[in-house]
């Protein structure tokens, strides 16, 4: 199986984890985007060195997966590709920061390295929780979502054309890859000399299938609105789960429960 | 033509080019009567699938097109597709929701009708065509002919006054083909069958339309027109296999 073929399947297969039926499933998806949007921005708004207000957090997401039954496992395979981004942007910190932070005699941790572990966390952990809205939503139940909280029709259009357009644009690379390969016997990847007529090919064709399938969509009555999720109401297990997410979020955010048990113990 | 009965597609001198310089189609007039079935044929090329997305409003011509009595225009465009559906030719470009159950109920629930009103549109479109075991498979992991029904039945779930069909034989294997000439004879929806699968067409259309050179060579009786060998071959197409049949086989002869 070539590159492009596994990153359709792993596309595909977050669709797939979407039509599993869960609690978290189950929950309309303005409740879960709520939800993750108020993470998200709670975890965001940590101080860069409040790495022990950050910890309990994670509670959330590793809550969630376990309602859901999604392993978390699947979430870090899914996230290998970003992780290392996220590690090159704050490996730099350590380096240029080595202002002492806690000094253990002989460990000693700098403000630079606290930063660098508080960056790491927090990408992760918006990640995690942006996986798990996707995995047991799906783009249209978001995108529905995202309509509700009135996000222009435009914008929100824009999503969901673009999550179809990768697939798309991936199967066509690989129709034009696997032509290459098969004219191209012993060559590994495609060589440089045909980048351009590939990436032309692969542009012009895109672009024709793109028009084709916009043109499906409009023909089925598609003008932005998402008129298939209007009737998915909210009911009192959404409201519900929203409240105890929400306060449970700004607890978290406000009370440092690291330092609280810690207190006890000292 | 017989007055008494609707007309459900007139055109009248539709024209279109997409360059300005050969036109794709030219001067272009028909009436099509409620429940008629017509066959397009024509070469490769011919504009038989430019004639349709003309008539969907996907591309603008020249001249005049008016469904069931609605003029063809921006305003009416909405009015029109609910009325008309079109299976496209390449399935992959009709099947764009995660299940086909999703890609189904698409366009019942953009139409207004509810959840529930769209699974019942869905189960029937699906009973009909005798696939009801893809109803929540991913259209990406269906075999060519699957996803060629499953591409038909996205519109049959619409419940369309007017079907307008490309290439709805092609990648369907006999069976497939056969179950599809039995469901096709037995809607009640009009129908516009553009095909190179001369035998279907024969099979399931009483009337065929023939473009050649951006114009309508020939309007007639589907038997009359499908039979007539030197007309087909003058159009670079050739008898369908049921009259050929009668001839004897020369695998020399080309």
């Amino acid at each position: 199986m070539n590159r492009i073929t596994s990153a359709m399947m792993e596309l595909m297969s977050m669709d797939e984890l979407s039509r599993d039926s869960s609690f978290v499933h189950a929950r309309n998806p303005l409740a879960k985007l709520i939800v993750t949007i108020i993470y998200i921005v709670a975890v965001l708004s940590f101080d860069i060195t409040n790495l022990t207000g950050l910890i309990p957090m994670v509670l959330i997401p590793v809550v969630l997966f376990s309602l859901s039954g999604i392993e978390i496992r699947v979430c870090f395979y899914k996230l290998r590709i970003i992780l290392p981004l996220i590690i090159f942007i704050g490996i730099w910190n350590p380096i240029l920061n080595r202002t002492s932070a806690l000094d253990l005699g002989l460990f000693v941790l700098t403000e630079g390295t606290l930063s660098f572990l508080t960056l790491l966390l927090k990408s992760l952990l918006a990640l995690m929780m942006s996986f798990i809205l996707v995995a047991t939503t799906g783009i249209d139940g978001i995108c529905a979502g995202l309509r509700r909280i009135h996000v222009p029709s435009i914008i929100v259009s824009l999503i969901l054309i673009t999550y179809r357009y990768i697939s798309l644009l991936l199967t066509e690379a690989e129709t034009l890859v696997t032509a290459y390969t098969l004219r191209a016997p012993g060559q590994k990847g495609v060589h440089v000399s045909a980048w351009g007529s590939f990436l032309g090919q692969l542009l012009l064709r895109s672009m024709d299938r793109a028009n084709e399938l916009y043109g499906s969509m409009r023909l089925r009555g598609f003008t932005g609105e998402f008129h298939y999720a209007d009737n998915d109401k909210i009911d009192g297990t959404d409201i519900l789960f929203t409240l105890i997410c929400l306060i449970v979020i700004v607890g978290f955010r406000i009370v440092n429960i690291s330092r609280l048990i810690g207190g006890i113990f000292i | 033509m017989d007055k008494s009965v609707e007309l459900v597609i007139e055109l009248n001198g539709l024209h279109f080019s997409y360059d300005e310089k050969t036109s794709v189609l030219e001067d272009i007039n028909l009436k099509v009567r409620k429940g008629e079935r017509i066959g397009i044929i024509g070469a490769n090329g011919a504009g038989k699938s430019t004639l349709f997305k003309l008539l969907t409003g996907l591309l603008t011509g020249r001249g005049e097109v008016e469904i069931a009595g609605t003029k063809l225009e921006k305003k009416t465009l909405c009015e029109i597709r609910k009325r008309m559906g079109l299976v496209l030719q390449d399935s992959d470009n009709q099947l764009f929701m995660p299940t086909l159950f999703d890609d189904m109920a698409f366009g019942p629930r953009n139409y207004g009708k509810s959840k529930e009103e769209a699974e019942i549109a869905v189960n029937k479109a699906l009973g009909m065509l005798g696939i009801e075991e893809l109803k929540y498979r991913s259209c990406t992991r269906m075999s060519g002919g699957e996803k060629r029904m499953a591409a038909i039945a996205t519109i049959l779930a619409m419940e369309p006054e007017i079907i307008l069909m490309d290439e709805p034989s092609i990648t369907l294997d006999p069976y497939n083909r056969r179950k599809l000439i039995n469901n096709l004879n037995e809607m009640d929806q009009t129908l516009l069958i553009a095909s190179h699968d001369l035998d279907m067409i024969l099979e399931t259309c009483e009337r065929v339309i023939l473009i050649d050179n951006a114009k309508i060579t020939a309007d007639g009786r589907a038997e009359d027109i499908l039979s007539d060998k030197e007309l087909l071959e003058q159009c670079h197409l050739e008898l369908p296999l049921c009259f050929q049949q009668a001839m004897p086989y020369n695998r020399d002869s080309n």
